[in-house]
């Protein structure tokens, strides 16, 4: 269960990685879309998300 | 603001089918324990969120199964709730979503995320709770579970990918230690052509030569056909037949013996013409003895005179047996004649097959030249009758033999193989077998080569595989540590914030509910070393950043954990307006509890208060609190008699 804290302490979690760069805001950019999809919690999405990520920037 | 009118339950938990009028003000529930009240509590929950707090978590516990009354089923199941501002019912049923009116929705999400019900049992979880457990509890009334999860998710995400790596870590090790066992100088298909084709040269198989390792097949066969099949060599069997011919001799015993018994009678033998003559004599005189014997006359035959027959017989006997005698050795010189004849016509045989022998193996030698022309003499001279020069040229082939014999013994000699030498055959065999070992290991070790390189192109590409997932799994770790790290810190900086905002309301709700009694400053902190940990600090008589634990009583604990949850409501629910209190000071002495009763309508009379309580005490306390606060009017009193199985609680306004 989501709560309005719960919410503002992702809020800012998202935005702290947007602000720390190119990378970060891609990385913020996929963590929100498994936030959205209530994903984030899955321990291999994550894993298949970064993976993604760094064969991308590779 | 939205606020609730009426809660009316059917079939959950204790309660068949009762209604809580709240008017969009406050109810006051007292009753006796297992009354029904909790039932109520549990009820609003489920109203808000779905879900029931106490039957979840508990293993053998379940809202689906003990969720419904006993005798009712999922079914028969609901909760419904009428508002106002907008005025709209909304109804729940287990295991269904409700049919949220989109005017209401924003009332009931905002329900579901904020925690507006305390119970006694968190009261008792939080106050006695580890740091770890302690955390949990305020994270249950932050909301902050899911915060936790999503902490734990990131962090199992971010181990994996560590996990992965060192593991792929290990892996590239583990071949360069394989690459590096492998030869590294491993020959290539031309280098062993070249070595087994340098091999089968020396073993003496110069002829057959390896091309590519697809004649290897050929070669073999070619070996094997040399073996097996011998190939004439001319000068060897040349040397073999001389050898034969020279170990079967010239009959040379039977000639040294014809020879010895020839020279041992002839110099007894007379001439010829004697012998003859003296065989002569003895038929004549042979006959005149006879003629005497059978006659028995005393006359001469020839002269018809008187003899004497007795004593002339008697010469003629010693005079036949005399001659007899010469007759018999001239017989026995004949017979050894005759045989050294013989022999030496064999002699001769098997000298000019010895010498043809000789010719094919391309030996020149005296002896046997020097032998032929003795025993060639010898021959002449018996042939011609003359005993004395054939005498003289037994003698000479005496001597020859003795040469011959000499040579040939050196020349079988040095003709046979040496004893420790092996024959050439096998020699030839053995040199074929080295050669066909040879093809063998070069056909092993071309393929072990092959393997080799075939290992190593797989490892290497294994390798670079591996250096460029290694690669991308250290950047796939510094993301997921880079948002492990971020979450981690911004959720106990957010925590602590709210801990920080918490500290002025905790503090003056517990100075209001215990005043002069020797406490200090009060905080809650995270702990950042930890994840999920939180530690309550309270000063007490001057001792600072004590556990409250230390000096509180259970009472004092309780209302501690009771202002922490009300400093809670106060910050973050905002204007929402229900807040829930089930039977939460059973602990907490008389005036404690007056006091309580005062803070609730005093700070939160505002709100749409809901508390149960089994204490008709503290039940008149909170009544009384109510008309010290002006919130009479808008509360109201209420208390279940009775409860029974089949109708559950009966409630009633107090009297």
């Amino acid at each position: 269960m989501e709560t309005a804290i719960s919410c503002r302490i992702y809020e800012r979690f998202l935005r702290e990685l947007e602000d720390a760069g190119p990378k970060g805001r891609r990385l913020a950019e996929e963590l929100g879309r498994l936030y959205r999809e209530d994903r984030i919690r899955h321990e291999q999405s994550l894993v298949d998300l970064y993976e993604r990520l760094a064969e991308s920037e590779a | 603001m939205t606020r609730l009118e009426r809660l009316h339950v059917e079939a959950f938990r204790g309660i068949v089918d009762s209604s809580l009028p709240f008017d969009c003000g406050s109810i006051v529930l007292g009753g006796g324990n297992g009354t029904g009240k909790t039932a109520f509590v549990d009820a609003v929950e489920f109203l808000y969120t779905g879900a029931v707090s106490t039957l979840e978590g508990t293993q053998g516990l379940s809202l689906r199964h003990h969720g419904p009354h006993i005798h009712a089923t999922p079914h028969d199941t609901h909760v419904s709730a009428d508002f106002d501002q907008p005025h709209f019912t909304l109804t729940r049923r287990l295991g269904a979503p409700p049919d949220v009116p989109a005017a209401l929705e924003p009332h009931l999400q905002e329900g579901g995320q904020l925690s507006f019900i305390l119970r006694r049992s968190q009261l008792q979880q939080f106050i006695h709770a580890k740091p770890a457990d302690r955390y949990r509890s305020m994270a249950e009334l932050i909301g902050a579970d899911s915060l936790d999860r999503t902490e734990l998710g990131l962090k199992r995400a971010r181990d994996e990918l560590e996990r992965s790596m060192r593991g792929a870590e290990a892996r590239l090790l583990d071949i360069e230690a394989r690459l590096a066992a492998l030869p590294e100088d491993a020959l290539d298909e031309r280098e062993l052509l070249a070595q087994a084709n340098d091999s089968l040269a020396d073993l003496g198989f110069g002829e057959q030569r390896l091309e590519s390792f697809g004649d290897l097949d050929a070669v073999r066969a070619a070996i094997l056909r040399g073996v097996t099949e011998r190939r004439p060599d001319p000068r060897a069997e040349a040397r073999a037949r001389l050898l034969t011919e020279l170990q079967r001799g010239v009959g040379q015993e039977p000639l040294r013996n014809a020879l010895a018994t020839y020279r041992e009678l002839t110099p007894d033998a007379g001439t010829g013409a004697n012998r003859s003559q003296m065989l002569d004599l003895l038929n004549v005189l042979r006959r005149g003895r006879d003629y005497l014997r059978e006659t028995e006359t005393d006359r001469c035959p020839l002269c018809q005179q008187e003899i004497e027959a007795r004593a002339l017989l008697s010469r003629l006997t010693k005079r036949v047996a005399e001659l007899e005698e010469v007759s018999l050795f001239q017989q026995r010189l004949d017979r050894a004649r005759d045989e050294l004849e013989a022999v030496v016509q064999d002699t001769s045989g098997r000298i000019r097959a010895l010498e043809r022998a000789l010719t094919e193996a391309g030996i020149s030698d005296r002896a046997t030249g020097a032998l032929e022309n003795a025993v060639s003499m010898l021959r002449e001279s018996m042939r011609a009758g003359a005993p004395i020069e054939s005498m003289e040229m037994a003698g000479r082939v005496a001597d020859a033999l003795a040469r011959w014999e000499t040579w040939c013994r050196e020349s079988v000699a040095a003709l046979q193989p040496n004893a420790g030498a092996e024959p050439e055959e096998d020699v030839r065999t053995q040199a074929a077998n080295s050669a066909l070992a040879l093809l063998q290991q070069a056909s092993v070790q071309r393929a072990q080569a092959a393997r080799d390189r075939q290992e190593r192109e797989r490892l290497q590409g294994e390798w670079n595989s591996l250096q460029s997932a290694i690669a991308q799994r250290k950047r796939a770790l510094e993301l997921a540590h880079t948002a492990y790290v971020t979450f981690n810190r911004v959720k106990n900086e957010e925590i602590q914030r709210i801990y920080d905002d918490l500290r002025d309301d905790l503090a003056r709700f517990y100075d209001f509910l215990h005043p002069g009694e020797g406490h200090g400053a009060l905080s809650i902190e995270m702990d950042p070393r930890k994840r999920g940990s939180s530690d309550l600090r309270m000063g007490f008589y001057g001792r600072g950043e004590e556990d409250p634990r230390a000096f509180g009583s259970e009472g004092h604990l309780d209302s501690l954990g009771l202002c922490i949850f009300l400093a809670f409501v106060r910050r973050f629910n905002g204007d929402w307006p229900l807040l829930v209190l089930d039977d939460v000071v059973p602990s907490i002495d008389a005036p404690h509890k007056q006091r309580v009763a005062t803070l609730l309508f005093q700070e939160f009379g505002d709100h749409q208060l809901f508390i149960t309580t089994h204490d008709a005490r503290w039940f008149n306390d909170l009544r009384r609190a109510q008309q010290e606060t002006g919130r009479e009017q808008e509360t109201k009193n209420l208390v279940i008699d009775s409860w029974s199985l089949d109708e559950g609680p009966k409630v009633r306004p107090a009297a």
